[in-house]
């Protein structure tokens, strides 16, 4: 398709042959008002800069233009508050998926049966032959398991080299790894009920949108910045590795019983010692008391990034939409008791734990402020 | 801001700034040679971080002219931008003496670690 130049102005000679890339629509993409201060310029440099370019790489110049144009129209460059919201939201919404991805590839191919061998006389370890005999533990599975979960991890080292592009990419094959096998299962009504938390889940679409429209220029890849990436995850990782497999057990346990015609809560007390709900709270609750001690730690700084941190706090809010994973099992039609109260009673933890966190940092500032200043040669 | 280290395109183009002011597709010439050829900043890169830097005012537009029918905008590095660019050359500086020192330590002790 040859067309005169619709990009650039009429009175900028354009050298006679230039790569397709230079006929592309592209000062049409920006805001009519950034256009008219600064669009005979940037059609200058981009003529200037593909003119001795490959074909290949004057796409990539002008895909570079054209993302700075469409976040300068879409209000989420690094220069808007929305931009830097989602930049302040994204590595920790990544942290949340790769550190819940280590705690998912660490308990189905080392935890699975937390409860000892099959022929140890644990409840929760015949549950688990039954659980297998259903499909768990296939080699399929397994493999699915890693496929979901790996792009997230990569994910999370090519943000420790401080390399962003990678991320999105992996990112964005984590969101698909996790829809298309969630897609195969939708004629089970019952995973079709709980599709919508899958993908609103904190590693489901609509965090990960937030973290693929970040701007990367906002996004804090200072080494300071990755460390703390890192150290949530692992955090976040710990605490899910260490819960999860007794809320798994827990869950086969009321699957068991359920097969059998039993009653599984009095089963389950009669071999737990701690109390199921509070189990499945503390899982729930445990990304967001997580993220919101980064929240804390950001907000107590002496200068902090009030945009970031709204950000941090963007970032803990998907985790009021979290149910326990292995919780999903009890929305099989044969359970129909759970409602609508989890979620408040989920959320109402996550606005909870982001209050404490703002309260705090507010009455650390303040008490900085009246400290009196120590007077010079004290020290 | 002084609180967190620039990004490399960033400091890059605060360098390209620091001698004299620069129209766009100068900046991009200059981090190529800054950069020993390592980095070619892509057209929607630079304006990226022209416009944050603008916003942050560690640049300033100094001058504009029409050189062979294009317009030619030159920027040109604020105070503030130069006292950044400066914390940040003297963080690096650290960072380099602080590895050379470690370095130089190591060649005086060549076996050590091996026993």
């Amino acid at each position: 398709m040859i067309a005169p130049l619709p990009t650039a102005p009429a009175n900028i000679p354009l050298p006679a042959r230039l790569p397709i890339a230079a006929r592309l629509p592209l000062l049409g993409l920006y805001p009519a008002e950034y256009r008219a201060a600064h669009g005979e310029e940037i059609a200058a440099v981009f003529a200037e800069a593909v003119q001795d370019l490959a074909g290949r790489a004057a796409l990539r110049e002008w895909a570079a233009l054209a993302a700075h144009a469409l976040r300068l129209r879409t209000r989420l460059s690094s220069s808007d508050s929305i931009g830097r919201i989602a930049a302040g939201a994204a590595p920790l919404i990544l942290a949340g998926g790769a550190g819940m991805s280590m705690a998912s590839l660490l308990i189905e191919l080392f935890l699975r049966n937390p409860f000892g061998s099959e022929n140890s006389g644990h409840p929760a370890s015949r549950a688990l032959v039954v659980a297998q005999s259903d499909g768990w533990g296939h080699p399929a599975i397994q493999a699915l398991v890693v496929a979901q979960t790996c792009s997230w991890i990569l994910a999370l080292l090519c943000a420790c080299l401080g390399r962003w592009a990678p991320v999105r990419i992996l990112v964005v094959l984590g969101i698909l790894g996790r829809i298309g096998p969630a897609l195969a299962f939708i004629p089970h009504r019952w995973l079709a009920d709980v599709l919508p938390y899958m993908l609103l889940m904190p590693f489901g679409i609509v965090p990960c949108a937030l973290l693929l429209i970040a701007p990367p220029d906002a996004v804090d890849l200072s080494l300071r910045g990755r460390r703390e990436t890192v150290l949530a995850a692992l955090t976040l990782m710990s605490g899910a590795a260490i819960l999860w497999p007794h809320v798994s057990g827990y869950v086969l346990q009321r699957r068991l019983f359920l097969h059998w015609g039993g009653t599984p809560d009095l089963v389950w007390l009669r071999f737990m010692s701690f109390d199921t709900t509070s189990l499945l709270m503390a899982i729930a609750a445990w990304p967001a008391a997580v993220m919101s001690t980064a929240l804390l730690h950001h907000l107590g700084a002496q200068r902090p990034d009030r945009l970031r941190a709204a950000g941090i706090a963007v970032a803990v809010l998907p985790w009021a939409a979290m149910l326990p994973p292995p919780y999903y099992f009890l929305l099989a039609p044969a359970v129909p008791e759970i409602d609508s109260r989890d979620l408040v009673r989920n959320a109402s933890v996550v606005l909870a734990l982001l209050a404490t966190a703002t309260l705090l940092a507010a009455l650390r500032r303040t008490l900085r402020r009246a400290r009196p200043t120590d007077p010079p040669g004290l020290a | 801001m002084a609180d967190r280290h620039l990004q490399e395109p960033t400091r890059l183009v605060l360098t390209a700034l620091a001698d004299a002011p620069r129209h766009g597709y100068a900046i991009i010439q200059e981090v190529l040679t800054i950069s020993g050829g390592r980095t070619k900043l892509l057209t929607g890169t630079l304006y990226t971080a022209l416009d944050r830097l603008l916003q942050q005012e560690l640049i300033r537009v100094d001058h504009e002219e029409v050189v062979a029918g294009k317009l030619r905008r030159y920027f040109a590095l604020t105070d503030q931008g130069r006292d950044v660019l400066t914390a940040e050359t003297q963080r690096l500086r650290t960072g380099v003496a602080e590895a050379e020192r470690r370095l130089a330590l190591g060649r005086l002790q060549p076996n050590r670690g091996t026993a």
